[in-house]
């Protein structure tokens, strides 16, 4: 199943987004991020489910959080990112 | 031993305080380095402090609450950030050696210092209008002294601030769950404030409220960023190197709820009235000088005293001997004492919590007039 992993700066916006995300009924996990989904180093992710993408992106406007970046994990784990401008 | 030395530390803490640490000891690791439960459940830990604390002062970005080691250290922090050699500061004639020791280290700098009368607002106030100009670097100020308890004008001296455009560096260690301390309301670069005092956490804990961007006193780890070698430009990370005190920031969050739930003004009243009845007991005796107000708006729960004749440290001895615990002496804080006229003698220092009673009180009184 595709679904979407929001990569954060640090573990407390990570924290952050997921607390977000369950207020608001979004199911989300928040992970260590795979290496080489950024080119800094450490990093953590939150997990959430493709059809839900619309609405945690509405909700990381309203709270001014920026992640580094959104990507899309299909269900074979290939990783494709998706362009911020269309959702941030 | 009867207690009264919450300007120093709160000794008594509500028992979900030492649960709290206890609890943080066995079950949870390292924030930010890793992803298995124990390391995420102290993530999850921290950033509910952080929350919990932003609502309590009015920050409105969580992030931007930085957990510190005390209030010495995020004005540390504050004062590297602002403050450059060579140039100008101006500071209240309250301050700590939290704040004057850090500006003593920095080269050529100008320090001005507002030197006005205890409990006068006005001249205080008239002091800062005369000396803050675009020029100066920051503004540093104390809420609230700790030898006096006198609560200086820091949302005028805040508003002159930003009238002015220069940064304000507000030393919240003896306000900081006291009295409403509100950065939505002060707007200030850094407010720093100590977590074992009036927020009933341990010994250990601070908070740095930014308003400003600040740069970092201490590098290293921070589980974010990990091949870049510079320190990362976002809070809180960038002022949080190393592994935090899970067990104390544990304990916080608990002094933190204590506070809340009790209610800041409820608190800061209680003491207030404790120090108003030890002051009034001592009032009609001519062998203690009182430095006292009963305008609430002026004064804390926080009396010193000086018995005429009478050495302070000794003083301080014998009540330690008789069963209370005050500090005598100069609180760390000279100028204040500079400031005030006591810099000769030092004082004795009453401070109430929102544990103690006014029976306690009342013994304390009974012993100084008796002795």
């Amino acid at each position: 199943m595709n679904h979407y992993l929001i990569v954060c700066r640090s573990v407390t916006q990570a924290q952050r987004a997921g607390m977000l995300f369950s207020s608001a009924g979004i199911t989300n996990q928040v992970f260590r991020s795979p290496v080489g989904l950024t080119e800094r180093g450490c990093s953590y992710s939150v997990r959430i489910p493709y059809q839900q993408l619309p609405q945690a992106a509405q909700l990381l406007r309203d709270y001014h959080m920026k992640p580094v970046k959104i990507v899309l994990q299909d269900e074979y784990g290939t990783i494709s990112e998706v362009a911020r401008h269309d959702l941030l | 031993m009867i207690y009264f030395d919450a300007a120093a530390t709160t000794l008594q803490k509500p028992k979900a305080v030492a649960q709290a640490v206890g609890a943080a000891m066995g079950r949870l690791s390292s924030p930010g380095r890793g992803g298995y439960p124990s390391a995420q459940k102290a993530a999850q830990l921290l950033l509910r402090c952080r929350m919990e604390l932003a609502e309590l002062f009015g920050v409105s970005d969580p992030e931007r609450v930085v957990f510190t080691s005390s209030a010495t250290h995020g004005l540390n922090i504050a004062i590297r950030s602002l403050v450059r050699p060579g140039g100008r500061v101006v500071i209240s004639g309250y301050e700590h050696n939290a704040v004057t020791r850090p500006l003593h280290g920095v080269e050529r700098l100008s320090i001005h210092m507002v030197n006005t009368p205890l409990f006068d607002r006005d001249a205080m106030l008239r002091g800062f209008r005369s000396l803050v100009t675009p020029q100066t670097d920051a503004v540093i100020c104390t809420h609230v002294s700790n030898v006096f308890g006198y609560i200086l004008p820091i949302e005028e001296i805040a508003a002159l601030c930003r009238e002015r455009g220069v940064p304000l560096i507000v030393d919240a260690s003896q306000s900081a769950g006291a009295l409403p301390v509100r950065q939505d309301r002060l707007q200030a670069a850094f407010i720093a404030m100590p977590g074992h005092k009036g927020l009933y956490g341990p010994q250990g804990t601070g908070v740095l409220l930014c308003g400003a961007d600040p740069e970092p006193l201490f590098m290293g780890g921070t589980g974010s960023n990990s091949r870049e070698q510079a320190m990362p430009p976002f809070l809180p990370d960038r002022l949080e190197a190393g592994t935090h005190n899970v067990p104390g920031i544990a304990g916080l969050l608990a002094g933190v709820r204590f506070v809340r739930s009790l209610g800041v003004e409820r608190i800061c009243r209680h003491s207030q009235i404790l120090k108003d009845q030890l002051a009034r007991s001592l009032a009609g005796d001519p062998r203690y000088q009182i430095f006292h107000t009963e305008d609430s708006a002026l004064q804390t729960g926080v009396l010193s005293f000086v018995r005429r004749g009478t050495d302070t440290e000794a003083l301080g001895q014998a009540l330690g001997e008789a069963g209370f615990a005050l500090r005598a002496g100069y609180h760390c804080a000279p100028y204040a004492h500079q400031t005030a006229g006591t810099i000769e003698t030092g004082t004795l220092r009453f401070s109430a919590s929102a544990f103690n009673t006014g029976q306690e009180a009342e013994e304390l009184a009974r012993y100084l007039r008796g002795r």
